[in-house]
């Protein structure tokens, strides 16, 4: 009986590590640049950039491995704060994917901070949303040279939790 | 006992299949994010006219007489490092010393600050810093410059219209 008890023990653990979920994460951009033309007004003497950038940069979202009708959740946030009060945006394209592929409570967009929050609430197997960026409250006298951006993507079971 | 291992092993099912914050994956990413240096090269050169002017006949000379004026600049636009500095350069007539300092300037949008009060080095030239926010070709509002020129009797009384036109430019190192 013992040995019966372990080896369904031992079933359940493999089965939970068989099906190991894979999050792929794949930016359109290595570098992304900040100049001028993002001064609000464009090129102008003393202007400073404008509140909101959107940014030449994209990411295309993969979530295998998972059965057709679990629901899980991405979560987004950065390690690293950016200079100054400049933040970082991320806006999921929810046209980008089948409806049927989306959960319920998925945000409109995701102000990164030093926290996970969710960014998308999926179903199933997912392949390639896309992600589209902007650049919050960037200061002239603040922002300056190269900053990296670190960001840090995690994938959890179940659905997204409501927003506020 | 058994019915024991049972409860345990229903509690560990529940525990590994029914908890909705189980982390599946993560993966740590990044990119660079680039802000190429905004800063200006002003190209303005002019001639101002000091106010208010100083005249000859005024017939009471003095050793040191304050002036203050204010001109435009026109920039242009070119990729700079971020910690560029601005050089004001004014040209006396000959045979003239001054001193001579500016206020702390703000622009009426942007983050462009001169530097705090400088002082003439001697070489016609000083310096500022923290140049920021300033692109693009529309003109700046004036910049409030307040001369200091010290005259010798001898030169004030050889002074003449002319010499009251200082040559100043400024240029972004």
């Amino acid at each position: 009986m013992l040995i019966r008890i372990i080896l369904v023990l031992l079933y359940i653990l493999i089965s939970n590590m068989l099906m190991s979920q894979s999050l792929s994460i794949n930016y359109t951009e290595s570098r992304v640049e900040i100049n001028s033309t993002h001064l609000q007004p464009p090129q102008t003497a003393g202007a400073d950039y404008a509140a909101s950038i959107p940014m030449d940069q994209g990411a295309f979202v993969s979530v295998q491995d998972v059965r057709s009708s679990t629901n899980w959740c991405l979560f987004a946030y950065h390690t690293e704060p950016l200079q100054g009060s400049a933040a970082l945006k991320i806006i999921p394209d929810i046209a980008s994917v089948p409806p049927e592929n989306i959960g319920v409570n998925t945000p409109t967009d995701l102000l990164l901070q030093r926290q996970p929050q969710p960014l998308f609430s999926g179903t199933g197997p997912l392949d390639q949303l896309f992600l589209s960026f902007t650049l919050e409250h960037a200061h002239v006298s603040q922002n300056a040279k190269t900053a990296p951006v670190y960001i840090l993507y995690q994938l959890v079971e179940g659905g997204c939790p409501p927003g506020p | 006992m058994i019915r024991r291992f049972y409860s345990l092993q229903i509690a560990l099912f529940y525990c590994v299949n029914c908890s909705s914050q189980i982390l599946w994956s993560e993966q740590s990413t990044h990119f660079d994010l680039h802000f190429e240096p905004i800063a200006l090269i002003a190209v303005s050169q002019q001639e101002i006219q000091l106010a208010p002017p100083v005249t000859t006949a005024a017939g009471s000379p003095a050793l040191t007489d304050s002036l203050s004026t204010s001109f435009h600049l026109r920039y242009t636009i070119s990729p700079v490092h971020p910690i560029a500095r601005l050089v004001h350069t004014a040209l006396l007539p000959a045979g003239l010393t001054s001193r001579w300092h500016t206020a702390p300037f703000l622009p009426k949008s942007g983050t462009c600050t001169l530097a705090p009060s400088a002082t003439h080095n001697g070489t016609n030239q000083f310096l500022t810093a923290a140049i920021h926010g300033h692109s693009g070709t529309a003109p700046q509002d004036g910049i409030p410059l307040t001369l200091h020129i010290a005259l010798s009797r001898t030169q004030y009384q050889y002074l003449d219209a002319n010499l009251h036109l200082l040559n100043l430019t400024y240029q972004c190192l």
